[in-house]
């Protein structure tokens, strides 16, 4: 081993050390490598404090709510959001504290907005790893029940559902947890037979038809 | 009419039936010219003199990689301008490059985070912002780096898993993210990981909603596969990709994720000095009763029971996700007469492919000794995975590479072309342009699917089930008859 040889040894194991270390002391992906990123990352989309949405002539009021994300164990739900349901006033200018509780990305996005004030009818915040996040957006000025979920990987298939209920909403939105939806849904079509059984089937059919119809006409 | 005519019918209807059960249903004349709807053609440009710093070769594929996120890819996220990241959906975390360990003028410390995730289409209720609609939608299973924002951004997350690349005897810090509502374990294809893999959970799995970190030290040169082995359906979703460990040179920028297979448009330095461009090509496999299983349900059970069902039965192979012709929109290789192309080749599928080629000669690299081996085709068993040369021959007429399997299940399984620059303006053909006939090339010929099979069986049982009918008929009316 050449003496540049043994500086290089020495400098990995001295990398590998300290990375370990590193990530030890760091618990969550914070600089577990040696590269330093700027922290726990967290995003918000189409956050709106100002723009009323149609059917809102002022802002009603002003209100703070905290929401997480956990964890619920193995098997359904996998996650959930505390609390599941949020009940809200109509134009109101709703602050939202989001949390996570577990270590990977999650996000808590409010679907069925009006598109003329939010971008594809949705806002929404999202926190990676155990961070939080806060946004404001101005609920619409009508009575109605907005689904929630998170669009990570199978998350909302998973237990991350909710709804944002505006002015005692119209009803209840299908497959939270715990509230409308108590396991993995069903699916109402997967039980069918395997193609192979149908085309084994149309086989003897037709076999049957062919032997018959030459039996009938005197034919075998 | 007498019973050798009534047989004639028989044996006519048969033969009617399986020639209507066999045909492939070719839709297209010879050669048509392929629609190409893509709204970024300025992706496909040579990048080199962008403000990148980093080099990209030019891509004339139709759906090119999104040259900001392969930048980031090479430089780091924690090195790329912020102008760069609000380009891409790649998380900061997605990868980052640090600490040149030998001088030798490169980074040699990688953090990379990969999401487990599904992939597939959404129920339009949930886009709608009305109720939930029923299951996931799940088409695919993948790794993909790690990103941020609302819905999957195909730029970054489409199938098959990103080509993983490394250098030489550097570092790599690997946190993956389980989003799926599948357990899943980590196989490293081979590649020495450290010792201070913390994985959450005592039994190797990443649970739902776990993350485990994997220290990886790249030390031998070579193509790699990594995987989940966790379950049956992993392998029939395709839940894998390659890692490549390129060869330690000075001033090496490693493009991290290849997204998509297919071109690599910045390779690594020992690639351009022996090649002249590289192409990752995945090799998978899907089962239909399984993908529809993971579609419609929710409960991994139910998909996990399915799977297991199925084993390694297969439908169709794919190539970087993709069948024929639509594996021409990212995994072309474009090349002239005399090029000599790199082409990693690697099975994350359940079943045996057999690669081979009508575009020119192909070689298998042995990183052992550092010589090629000429050869027909190259046979990969699950998990396997090669380096190929592919001298390139005359291409002004596209020319294959395919998969012997196409015997069994179509001309279009995983198969692609190479084909010169002036060929692709005249346009490229919809149906695989194949020199040897279907049979020289496979000779189990077609017809080995489990329904095709079905249907013979039934049709025979069907026949004698009735003849027996009959037979039993008649001796009782002859009995009838004597009585």
């Amino acid at each position: 081993m050449t003496s540049v040889d043994r500086v290089v040894a020495v400098s990995l194991a001295a990398a590998l050390l300290a990375s370990t270390a590193l990530t030890a002391s760091a618990g969550v992906a914070v600089g577990f490598g040696g590269v330093e990123f700027e922290g726990d990352e967290t995003a918000v989309f189409n956050e709106n404090s100002e723009e009323l949405p149609p059917g809102c002539e002022e802002v009603s009021g002003d209100a703070d709510v905290t929401v997480s994300a956990a964890s619920a164990g193995y098997g359904y739900p996998l996650f959930e959001y505390h609390p599941p349901s949020v009940e809200v006033d109509a134009c109101e200018r709703v602050t939202v504290t989001f949390e996570s509780q577990t270590r990977v990305r999650h996000q808590w996005i409010v679907r069925g907005l009006p598109e003329d004030t939010y971008p594809d009818g949705y806002f929404g915040v999202e926190v990676d790893g155990a961070t939080e996040e806060s946004a404001t957006f101005i609920t619409p000025g009508e009575q109605v029940t907005l689904p929630v979920e998170s669009s990570v990987g199978s998350q909302s298939e998973s237990g991350l559902r909710g709804q944002v209920k505006v002015d005692g909403g119209d009803g209840d939105v299908d497959g939270i947890p715990g509230l409308t939806q108590h396991g993995w849904r069903e699916a109402d079509d997967g039980d069918g037979l395997p193609g192979s059984f149908y085309s084994g089937a149309l086989g003897f059919l037709v076999g049957v038809a062919l032997v018959a119809g030459g039996r009938w006409f005197d034919l075998i | 009419m007498n019973r050798v005519h009534g047989a004639f019918i028989l044996t006519a209807g048969f033969l009617l039936l399986l020639a209507l059960a066999t045909s492939t249903a070719p839709v297209a004349a010879d050669s048509v010219e392929l629609e190409c709807a893509f709204e970024h053609p300025e992706w496909r440009a040579d990048f080199s003199a962008s403000v990148m710093t980093v080099a990209l070769e030019e891509d004339a594929v139709c759906m090119p990689d999104e040259p900001r996120g392969v930048g980031v890819s090479v430089l780091g996220a924690n090195n790329a301008a912020d102008s760069l990241m609000v380009e891409t959906s790649l998380s900061e975390r997605a990868v980052g490059k640090d600490q040149d360990m030998d001088g030798d003028g490169d980074y040699d410390v990688v953090d990379m985070e990969l999401e487990i995730t599904p992939v597939g289409e959404r129920p339009e209720e949930v886009e709608a912002g009305s109720f939930y609609g029923w299951g996931s939608g799940d088409r695919r299973w993948l790794f993909a780096p790690k990103t941020r924002g609302v819905g999957v951004d195909d730029a970054a997350v489409r199938p098959p898993s990103p080509t993983l690349r490394f250098e030489e005897g550097g570092l790599a810090f690997i946190w993956v993210e389980n989003h799926h509502r599948v357990s899943h374990e980590m196989d490293w294809g081979g590649v020495t990981v450290g010792t201070s893999r913390t994985p959450l959970s005592a039994d190797d799995a990443l649970h739902p909603g776990d993350s485990g970190m994997y220290t990886l030290r790249p030390s031998t040169p070579g193509v790699y596969i990594y995987r989940s082995t966790r379950n049956a359906a992993d392998g029939h979703m395709g839940l894998g990709g390659l890692l490549i460990v390129e060869e330690d040179r000075p001033e090496n920028q490693l493009q991290s994720y290849n997204v998509g297979g297919g071109k690599v448009r910045a390779p690594a330095a020992s690639v351009d000095d022996a090649y002249d461009a590289e192409y990752d090509l995945v090799y998978g496999s899907r089962n239909h009763r399984v993908t529809e299983a993971s579609e419609v349900h929710d409960d991994p059970d139910r998909v996990m029971e399915v799977a297991e069902q199925e084993g390694g039965a297969v439908d169709e192979h794919l190539l970087n996700g993709r069948s024929y012709p639509d594996t021409l929109k990212e995994s072309l290789l474009v090349a002239e007469e005399g090029d000599r192309l790199r082409l990693n080749v690697g099975n994350v599928g359940v079943d045996d492919v057999t690669v081979a080629s009508e575009a020119g000669d192909l070689s298998v690299y042995d990183y052992g000794t550092g010589e090629y081996s000429d050869v027909e085709s190259v046979e990969l068993a699950p998990g396997d995975a090669e380096q190929l040369r592919l001298k390139v021959g005359d291409v002004d007429e596209p020319r294959p590479i395919y998969v012997e399997e196409a015997g069994r299940y179509g001309d279009d399984a995983a198969t692609t072309l190479v084909a010169s620059p002036s060929s692709i303006e005249e346009g490229l053909p919809r149906e695989v342009p194949f020199e040897s006939s279907l049979g020289e090339r496979d000779g189990e010929g077609v017809g080995s699917q489990a329904s095709l099979f079905a249907l013979s069986i039934g049709l025979l049982l069907g026949a004698l089930t009735a003849l027996a009918a009959s037979v039993v008929l008649r001796r009782r009316r002859s009995m009838e008859v004597d009585v």
